[in-house]
């Protein structure tokens, strides 16, 4: 019998063992995450047992990090204290202070929990506050995008309007591209003309300014205090003068791009904060308060007190001696 | 002609699915009350616990009230202001954890030092160990994190963004670099009638005579032109490119490509409305993870052998000339007199040799515990 041809009817897409389970898209292989399925594929386009839970939990947990900056710190505290810092300590040299090392490595991992628990505690609440706040600020950050998407496309209006409007350069999509809110720029391509053939037609002005007057005018009623403060909870006029400035009736006047895009920053400060001037302090007072008992009654480690040291006894009973000789010879000749 | 079937049933996707679907059909077909087999679902689709109800409640309440009164208000005082009006905003993170490690360090030197159980010697010691391990460590966190950031943004930030988006690392690089070139291009047009840019750009003109490798890179990129007009830096613009331009970065890249029809919809994950955040906060775990290594692993271990040299030579080997020059002085005296009194000096330098033992032991137990232990 000779054997020509080996061929594997089934698996007609190579396996291959992906490297971190990010990337592995492939359908026909097996899902080795026996408690998802039982031992064999159900059908998941997305990726396997685990890399699945880690794919949706990491995005999760990257948005996380803009608002609890502090649990996140004494989470990797925590891992740190778990893990490198008690064998730093164990690995260093010297037979003696044994004793001394397992203390110190016990001290490493309660200080860890102790900061992380409180962290978690007092924090948590501030991290959620933040993110009241971040939503309020993507409302006003929203409509801030949707008037600089209608300046984008006045802008182009403009430049068209100076070359004399030509018609093959009328498209829609070319007016509107790189542009979000495509139909708030709809609605304002509108006021000028029809569409048609996705073009805009029988224009009813050629003017460049009125083109600039129009985008103006959106901003002054869509960006006006009472506007941008609509729909949040939390924004006040204070909070949107430090980026923005109005008129005296409250419309809108100008943006502070710099300052805009930095509010994220201060929002991480302001979160931050409380923990840096505050709770810091605290964490560190509790934790040296708290260790001790923690190392004796749920580690079971003591500290070591320090040895009788016989020399020592000597000397006070030395000194005694010859304080009763001194006496004795002060007694017997009188004091001087 | 033989053909071999070499595939294993076990590994075998179809063998498997069309093994479960045969035994459902079986299972189906052979059975004559399905509808009474059949499990059916009656109730209503599980909703949230109503026992948490009034912790979530309270928690809202909570929450509310740190936002209104105590949030807002903070960002939108004059250190905000100040902050927001900042260029080096961007890495506000980097200095708060210096800020917060400055005021504890600082409680704990003062706590050392007010000590009254321990010796003068041993403050010093602990306060210098605490001083230097506070300034070593902001040195190097700070030092790590500039020199780290290009390599994160190109290596970890931008491989993510490609994982989210279904593409590679380097086809984001490429489409951030296209994105680069026309924002730049799109600034240059609209203000190049603007006084500051003419004055700029004459600068930068007289400045590519004497950079030859730039101009013949423009020449054989035109489209990059404007790009490198705004960002090179230069030493007649000290180095930081058009102070008034701003190149958008992978984060602004992301939000707009995000909306965009030019994602590999096959590849790409889900939830794609909050790539900008999870970008933003990848940046920040980049800071979180180098400070928090750097304060409580990287810097003591680092400093602890220095601050125990300083401590040896300049506090321990003072006080032991101190202490020869007083047991000397003692010695004097003895031989003026004959008396016991010699054993005793010998005694005297025992107890010193032993006090010194005691103090590195010491010294260990307390450097270990509170600043590998305690210290942030």
């Amino acid at each position: 019998m000779k054997v020509d041809n080996i061929t594997d009817y089934h698996s007609l897409v190579p396996l291959y063992k992906p490297k971190n389970g990010l990337e592995s898209k492939k359908e026909g292989q097996l899902c080795e995450d026996k408690s998802v399925n039982r031992g064999y594929y159900s059908g998941s386009s997305v990726s396997f047992g685990s890399a699945a839970k880690l794919s949706s939990k990491l995005p999760k947990f990257l948005i996380g990090c803009n608002h609890q900056q502090t649990i996140i710190q004494n989470l990797i505290a925590l891992g740190l204290a778990l893990g490198p810092r008690p064998l730093a300590i164990l690995s260093l040299p010297g037979k003696k202070n044994k004793e001394d090392k397992i203390y110190a490595s016990g001290h490493s991992i309660a200080s860890g929990l102790i900061g992380f628990m409180f962290s978690c505690i007092v924090t948590y609440p501030i991290g959620l506050a933040s993110q009241k706040i971040g939503k309020d600020f993507a409302i006003v950050s929203n409509k801030i995008n949707k008037r600089d998407d209608i300046k984008l496309a006045a802008r182009r209006l403009e430049d068209l309007a100076k070359k004399g409007m030509p018609e093959d350069k009328m498209s829609i999509q070319s007016l509107a591209e790189d542009t979000v809110n495509k139909d708030e720029v709809m609605n304002f391509l509108k006021q000028f003309g029809e569409e048609k053939d996705g073009k805009l037609v029988n224009l009813k002005t050629k003017d460049a300014q009125a083109f600039e007057k129009a985008y103006k005018e959106y901003g002054k009623t869509h960006l006006s205090l009472e506007n941008l403060k609509e729909g949040t909870k939390f924004i006040k006029d204070k909070f949107l003068k430090m980026f923005m400035e109005f008129n005296e009736d409250g419309t809108f006047k100008a943006l502070n791009r710099k300052r805009f895009h930095n509010i994220d920053h201060v929002m991480s400060a302001a979160v931050m904060a409380p923990d840096t001037f505050v709770f810091g302090i605290l964490k560190s007072m509790l934790t040296i308060a708290l260790i001790p008992p923690i190392l004796k009654y749920v580690f079971g480690v003591e500290k070591n007190k320090p040895a009788q040291k016989p020399a020592q006894t000597q000397q006070p009973a030395q000194v005694k001696a010859d304080d009763k000789k001194d006496n004795e010879v002060k007694t017997e000749g009188g004091t001087k | 002609m033989l053909t071999l079937n070499t595939s294993y049933p076990a590994n075998n996707y179809n063998f498997y699915r069309n093994k479960f679907n045969a035994d459902n059909v079986y299972k189906n077909n052979n059975n004559s009350n399905n509808a009474a087999n059949t499990p059916a679902f009656t109730g209503l689709f599980p909703k949230d616990s109503k026992f948490l109800e009034p912790f979530k409640r309270g928690m809202g309440k909570v929450t509310d009230g740190i936002a209104h009164y105590f949030l807002e208000p903070l960002m939108s005082s004059k250190a905000g202001k100040w902050l927001d009006n900042r260029e080096d905003a961007g890495h506000i993170v980097d200095h708060m954890q210096t800020l917060g490690s400055c005021v504890v360090t600082g409680m704990y030197m003062t706590q050392t030092l007010r000590n009254k159980e321990m010796d003068s010697d041993r403050k010093k010691t602990l306060a210098i160990n605490q001083g230097l391990t506070l300034v070593v460590s902001n040195i190097i966190a700070h030092v790590f994190s500039r020199k780290l950031e290009n390599q994160w943004d190109k290596n970890i930030s931008m491989k993510y963004a490609g994982w989210r988006l279904g593409f590679t690392k380097q086809e984001v690089a490429e489409k951030l670099k296209q994105y680069q070139i026309k924002d730049a291009k799109s600034y240059y047009n609209r203000h190049q009638d603007y006084d500051a840019l003419k004055q700029y750009k004459a600068q930068f003109d007289e400045y590519l005579k004497t950079d030859t490798k730039l101009a013949e890179y423009i020449k054989a990129h035109p489209e990059e032109e404007a790009l490198k007009i705004l960002t090179t830096k230069a030493k007649f613009n000290k180095n930081k490119g058009y102070k008034n331009y701003k190149l958008p970065n992978l984060v602004a890249y992301v939000e707009k490509e995000v909306n965009s029809a030019d994602i590999n919809l096959e590849k790409a994950g889900k939830n794609l409305g909050n790539l900008g955040k999870e970008l933003k906060g990848l940046n920040i775990f980049k800071s979180l993870l180098i400070f928090t290594s750097v304060f409580r692993f990287i810097g003591p271990v680092a400093v602890t052998p220095v601050a125990s040299w300083i401590a040896d030579k300049f506090i321990h080997q003072s006080k032991g000339e101190k202490q020869t020059a007083a047991t000397d002085k003692a010695d004097n005296k003895a031989a003026d007199k004959t008396t016991d009194k010699e054993p005793a000096a010998v005694k005297n330098d025992d107890k010193t040799q032993q006090v010194e033992d005691n103090d590195i032991a010491a010294f260990s137990r307390p450097v270990m515990a509170k600043f590998l232990g305690g210290q942030k």
